[in-house]
């Protein structure tokens, strides 16, 4: 693979082009983590791609080793897995919420306390998430609770 | 969407709740044993120590009220009930259980009210104060995380707003 980087003090906007014969796997990772810069993140549905904003992703799941993107009225698979996205989208207050999930703190309209020590939080699609012990004094602190 | 157990985190609750099972039968052996030696088979061995038998007993009893919990709070249950009716419902089924191992090994003579009048006294006591600090902890706890929330969303509305002027 050939990188090529040029300098140019009188360009507007940084571009960044790629010339393959076509799309593998591992460009498109590379491109999904691209995105990510302009908070943007590169979704599927019905082998269609889309582009998404960041801020509009309510949480992230895996299920059957895919990754899926929720947002307010849809589902989006993503070429990412979710360690990759969590690194990512930690500057973007998204935070672990258990094992398989990832939820977008922005996103949340109510958070609960359980008797167990977990979080159940609500989104602002009315859906509700647990947030596990282990994570949850993560979220604690964010919140300055704890 | 609910972290998955395992067989470990569920020994680790069980071992935990032996503990303190455990702990308490100490302090109650060294204070009462003598005296209630004839009366239960706990304190068969008087004040000198607890019976092996005994503390697989508890053993016994720490594994269902972990399972009854378990139960109680899982995901699923917690979709379909609300969180008075959980614990409504894992109070009722501890204390079944407790009351059959009571029966079963003989912990105290059935026949004698004043055991279970004090039975019955001991556990709505412990009950009833755990239940309320640990309510009255949510109530503030959830609280602060409400306000907290709601001043962190004002917050990134400032910015938003602000990025868009």
């Amino acid at each position: 693979m050939k990188i090529s980087i040029h300098t140019d003090s009188q360009a507007e906007e940084t571009e960044i082009q790629i010339t393959c014969r076509h799309l593998t796997p591992q460009l498109e990772k590379v491109i999904s983590m691209l995105r990510i810069l302009d908070f943007k993140m590169l979704g599927e549905k019905d082998g269609e791609s889309y582009i998404l904003d960041i801020s509009k992703i309510l949480y992230i799941d895996t299920a059957d080793k895919k990754t899926f993107m929720y947002t307010k009225d849809d589902v989006y698979e993503s070429c990412l897995k979710l360690y990759e996205l969590e690194e990512e989208l930690k500057e973007f207050d998204f935070f672990r919420a258990g094992k398989s999930c990832i939820i977008n703190l922005r996103q949340i309209q109510a958070i609960r306390a359980e008797l167990d020590r977990k979080l159940r939080v609500t989104m602002t699609n009315g859906e509700q998430l647990t947030v596990s012990r282990q994570y949850a004094d993560y979220v604690r602190k964010k919140l300055g609770v704890k | 969407m609910e972290e998955r157990k395992n067989i470990f985190d569920f020994a680790e609750n069980v071992l935990c709740t032996f503990g303190f099972m455990m702990i308490l039968m100490m302090v109650f052996t060294f204070l009462f044993g003598e005296e209630t030696r004839t009366l239960s088979s706990m304190f068969r061995l008087g004040g000198s120590g607890i019976a092996l038998e005994t503390m697989g007993q508890y053993l016994g009893l720490a594994v269902l009220i972990t399972g009854i919990r378990y139960i109680f709070f899982s995901e699923r249950a917690a979709k379909y009930m609300p969180e008075l009716y959980r614990i409504c419902l894992m109070l009722c089924c501890s204390v079944l259980v407790i009351v059959l191992f009571i029966i079963i090994f003989k912990w105290f003579p059935v026949l004698m009210w004043e055991a279970w009048v004090m039975f019955a006294l001991c556990f709505a006591t412990c009950f009833g104060v755990s239940v309320w600090i640990m309510s009255v902890k949510n109530r503030m706890e959830n609280q602060k995380l409400e306000e907290n929330l709601e001043y962190l969303k004002e917050k990134w509305k400032e910015e938003q707003d602000g990025k868009r002027s």
